[in-house]
Formats: structure tokens, C-alpha cells, sequence
């Protein structure tokens, strides 16, 4: 059995009378890394918010059995967090954040830090705010990932980058970040980019986690089911949340117990996943 | 120890223009000297040789060297207090302003640490330079007035400590009142310090007004109290060529430094500072 980093109960955050968390109960053993999807405004963002104690919150949250009530900077010993707005100082310079965060940081690992910006074009001498988007967020990126921390808080942590580097960062950098004592809890838009990557998955939705399971357990829950378009009544018939038309045929993510005579099934991806469970538009922002 | 190198580097970094200022106005007016002085002399005039005719004894010439050394201090102490106002406001919410505070607090340090850094600087920053430009001023003008006028070149130095203890104190108080505000405004913690004190007033006045109560005015409060210095001057009623008198002016001059008022405004510097990084403490990051 995993040993638990963070045990979430009964959180509940309010932004004025409006409820963007709402009894959240969550576990986060070590070792895993995981999804976390939800629409805009789901309350992602307010959960790593509370997770990091920067909000004043409702319930518990616990990191090492230890409470987060409060901004605390204990909790930054173990934990590091990229937020989904460019959040960088933009009146340092390159060079200057990095010696900031060194500095700061006990926890800096050189040699990683070494091997990471070697891999990056970043002008060391240039101001954080003469940078591209994309610079910047890399530049995030690879500060963070420089700390020896045992959880890592991603929310949308590729806004703004070139596909080469998304690639690279989900397919080796952030490989080579993880093993079995680190988690990464990660919110992004680009859902099938790191697909591969999950192990579990969290859904949030209206500041409730509807969600929370094993990867390949859910992707055996559920399956795609196609039907000519002129049979979609049967097909409507099991409530399907998002349905699609293509080439003469209806299609729909339904529960894989649902068998249909004549149907054809398919593998579902994540996105699928998610949008027959959330329904709406195809945004897991 | 190296997480407070760190922080005072970053502090540095993006307050250097403003902790300098009182660099840039000294430069500016050596160069605007240097330039008149030139001119001057290229044309003939020559100043230096007008004084020097002044008929007076060397215990006038080194009061007024103290006396000039005094007015440099303060003028510069004057652009001092600016800069740490401005820095008082910037360390607390420029991070908010240009939207990084995530970053800063997402480190693993202690919040004392954090606080007292940003309070170090606001504070200690602005005295230091003060310190600084003002002796380079003194020793420049001591220079002068001892070789030119025969004045007591260590008197100028004296004049210096004294009025630099003095107005470094008052930086430390008018900067931490303004860290007081920058912690609990986030937005234009000057302008609202203003209003706020104007509120406070006007609430006082309808007070004493309705109820005939006799609460003190909080302005007249802060500035007979808290923002007023006694620099000695009042009691310069003496004839300037006994060196005697010169001494007890001198020595008055360290009692007033050393007294109970600048104890008291020490006192007040620590309970706005301190206040001040509570509040801080308390705020919610979006």
C-alpha cells in the first residue's frame, strides 16, 4: 500500500457566496503520477491553491500528516508548484531567478539543474519580461523541476510551448523527474499528450471531484460504441452525455457492460473519457 | 544565511533605482557645480577668493562648516525618506504588481526571514546609502572649509554622524509607517495612508463635536510626536567664535540623539514594522 503524501477532506472553499470547492475528499499516495481534468472554472487551480495553502479554506488538507491551514514554508520543502499564469519575476533576468531560487532552495539539485538548462536555449543575460510566452513558461519549468521536492503541482504547466518542447518535457524531462517516492499532480489542456504518462485520473467538476481512478481500470469501464447513423436511437437509448456523427455512423463513449447487437466497439482515450462523464463542450481546460 | 543573501539579491535587483536615487541627485549636483564652477572660471569669476574675505574666527568658519554639512545631510536625507517610502510600498506589493507573487511565496522560507528581509532593506537600505553619499559630501566639504577657511576639518565629521543618526532614525519611522499601509493596501498604500489619516480626522473632529469629547488630532499627533525632529538650532543664540560653545552644542546635539523621543520613535519603528509584517502574513494569494 502507498504511503499517502496528501489526505484531502471535506474541503470547501467559498469566493464570496460562490462555492468553488466543495466537500473534496482526495488521496494522493507517492509514486503516482496524475490527471487532473475539469472545465474552466471546475476549481483546479483553487484546489492546488488550498493544496499549497495560499487560500483560506474549509476542511482538512494534510501533506505528511502534517495540517495546511495557512501559507507555510514548510510545505515548500516537499512540494513545488507551476501555475497556469506566467508567474515569473519579470523585472530579474535569466541568470538572476535562477540564482534566486538556488538560493533559496536547499533543496536545488545542481547536476539536474546542469543536465535541464543545458538542454534549453534560454539568453541567461535577458529580463524575464523581454522573454516569449514560451521561454518563460520553459524557464518555470526547468527551475522546478531542478528541486529535489517529493510532489510536484502542474497546472497547465505547457501553456505557450512549441510542440517540440511539450514533447520533450512529457515524454523525457518530466520521465526523468519522476520515480516511485515523487508524484506529480498534473492539470492540462493537452490531454492526450500526457495520456500515456497517467496513471490516475481525477475529474473535477462544479468544485466536486466526480472521479478518481486508476488510468486503465476506467479506460476498461468504458468503450466506444458506433451504430449506423440510422440505429442511434439505440444507441441514445443508454443516455450517452456527448455523442458524435461521423461518416454514416453515431458514435458514443458508453459503460462497457452495454452491449449492443451489431455495434462496433472501439478503445476510448481520456478526452472521450471525460466528456461522456462531464458532458459539454470538448474544453477540459 | 544563504536564503537571506538570496533574498537581499533579489531585493536589489528590483529595487537598485530607487534605493539609489540619492546617488543620482548627488551626482547630478556635483556635475551641475562642476559645469557652473567651470563656466565661473572661464570668465574670470572666481567665488572661492569672494569668501574668503569674509572676516571671521575659526569658530564661526567650522560652525558653518557644521552647519553646511548639516544642510547636505538633510537634503539628501529628504531623498532617502522618498526612496524608502517607495521601497516600502514596492517590497510588500511589487510582487503583486508584476504578478509573481506565486513564485516568491512558493519557496521554503521562513516567513521571518522573509518579512525581516524585506523590512532590513527598506529600512537599512536607505540609511546605509544616506550614510554613504552624505560622507562622501561631508569629507568633500570638511575638505574645503579647512583648507580654504581653516575650519576644524573633524567638526564636519561630527556634524555628519550626528545629523545622519538623526534623520536615519526618522527614515527608519517614516518607512515603516509606510510598510504599516503597503501591508494593508495592496494598491496605492500611499495615496490610501493619506485618505485614511484624513478619515481618521474627520471622524475625531465629529467626535469632539458631537459628544464635546477633547480627543487629539491624530495629524497634529504624528507630526509633534512622531514626525518632528529637534535639531538644537533654536538654541544657537551665541556668539559663534567661542569654542566652548561650540562643544556644548556639540554635546547637546548626542543627548538629543540619545534621548527618550528618539527611544520612543525606535520603539515605533519596530511596532509598524512588526504590525506590518503580520498583516502581510495574513494575505490570501489569488
Amino acid at each position: 500500500m502507498s504511503e499517502t503524501i496528501y489526505r484531502i477532506n471535506g474541503l470547501t472553499k467559498h469566493y464570496g457566496k460562490f462555492k468553488a470547492l466543495d466537500a473534496v475528499d482526495l488521496n494522493i499516495g507517492k509514486g503516482k503520477i496524475i490527471g487532473l481534468l475539469g472545465k474552466n472554472g471546475a476549481g483546479k487551480s483553487t484546489l492546488m491553491r488550498c493544496m499549497l495553502g495560499f487560500l483560506r479554506h474549509e476542511g482538512n488538507v494534510e501533506l505528511y500528516g502534517g495540517n495546511v491551514a495557512r501559507r507555510n514554508h514548510r510545505i515548500f520543502e516537499n512540494v513545488a508548484f507551476i501555475p497556469d499564469v506566467s508567474g515569473l519575476d519579470d523585472r530579474l533576468t535569466v541568470a538572476q531567478t535562477i540564482d534566486y531560487v538556488r538560493g533559496v532552495n536547499n533543496r536545488w539539485n545542481e547536476e539536474r539543474a546542469a543536465q535541464l538548462f543545458a538542454l534549453s536555449n534560454l539568453p541567461l543575460k535577458k529580463k524575464v519580461g523581454k522573454l516569449s510566452k514560451g521561454m518563460k513558461t520553459k524557464l518555470y519549468l526547468l527551475i522546478t523541476l531542478s528541486l529535489d521536492v517529493n510532489m510536484l503541482l502542474l497546472d497547465e504547466p505547457t501553456l505557450g510551448l512549441d510542440i517540440a518542447f511539450r514533447k520533450e518535457f512529457f515524454n523525457t524531462i518530466l520521465g526523468e523527474f519522476f520515480d516511485e517516492e515523487r508524484s506529480i499532480l498534473i492539470s492540462t489542456h493537452q490531454v492526450e499528450e500526457v495520456e500515456d504518462l497517467l496513471q490516475e485520473i481525477i475529474i473535477i467538476d462544479n468544485g466536486r471531484i466526480i472521479l478518481h481512478e486508476e488510468v486503465e481500470a476506467l479506460k476498461e469501464r468504458y468503450r466506444v460504441v458506433s451504430l449506423p447513423s440510422d440505429r442511434s436511437a439505440e444507441i441514445l437509448a443508454h443516455s450517452p452525455k456527448v455523442t458524435s456523427k461521423t461518416l454514416g455512423f453515431f458514435s458514443a463513449v458508453l459503460d462497457s457492460r452495454v452491449e449492443i447487437p451489431g455495434a462496433a466497439y472501439g478503445r476510448v482515450n481520456l478526452a472521450d473519457i471525460f466528456l461522456s462523464i462531464v458532458g459539454g463542450s470538448n474544453e477540459t481546460a | 544565511m544563504k536564503q537571506l543573501k538570496a533574498l537581499f539579491k533579489k531585493e536589489w535587483h528590483t529595487n537598485r533605482f530607487t534605493l539609489l536615487l540619492p546617488v543620482y541627485a548627488t551626482l547630478f549636483i556635483y556635475l551641475a557645480v562642476g559645469i557652473a564652477a567651470t563656466v565661473a572660471w572661464s570668465q574670470g569669476v572666481k567665488p572661492i577668493m569672494v569668501m574668503r574675505d569674509v572676516e571671521t574666527g575659526t569658530g564661526a568658519k567650522t560652525m558653518g562648516l557644521f552647519i553646511m554639512v548639516f544642510g547636505t545631510t538633510l537634503m539628501t536625507s529628504f531623498i532617502s525618506a522618498i526612496s524608502a517610502i517607495a521601497i516600502g510600498d514596492n517590497v510588500l506589493n511589487g510582487d503583486a504588481r508584476h504578478k509573481c507573487e506565486i513564485l516568491h511565496f512558493s519557496q521554503p522560507v521562513p516567513f521571518p526571514l522573509l518579512s525581516g528581509s524585506k523590512f532590513a532593506f527598506m529600512s537599512l537600505g536607505p540609511i546605509l546609502v544616506l550614510g554613504a553619499v552624505s560622507l562622501v559630501n561631508s569629507l568633500v566639504i570638511s575638505t574645503f572649509f579647512s583648507a580654504v577657511y581653516g575650519a576644524q576639518f573633524g567638526m564636519g565629521l561630527v556634524s555628519w554622524l550626528q545629523t545622519w543618526l538623526q534623520m536615519g532614525l526618522q527614515i527608519l519611522l517614516i518607512g515603516s509607517f509606510c510598510w504599516l499601509f503597503g501591508a494593508i493596501f495592496k494598491q496605492r498604500s500611499f495615496l490610501m495612508m493619506g485618505l485614511m489619516i484624513i478619515v481618521m480626522e474627520i471622524l475625531i473632529l465629529t467626535l469632539n463635536s458631537i459628544f464635546g469629547w477633547n480627543i487629539g488630532s491624530l495629524s497634529g499627533f504624528l507630526l509633534s510626536k512622531v514626525l518632528t525632529i529637534d535639531l538644537g538650532f533654536t538654541d544657537l543664540a551665541i556668539t559663534l567664535d567661542h569654542k566652548d560653545q561650540m562643544w556644548d552644542f556639540v554635546n547637546s546635539g548626542w543627548v538629543r540623539i540619545f534621548s527618550w523621543s528618539n527611544l520612543l520613535k525606535l520603539g515605533y519603528s519596530l511596532a509598524f514594522g512588526v504590525a506590518g509584517a503580520l498583516i502581510y502574513k495574513e494575505r490570501e494569494l489569488k
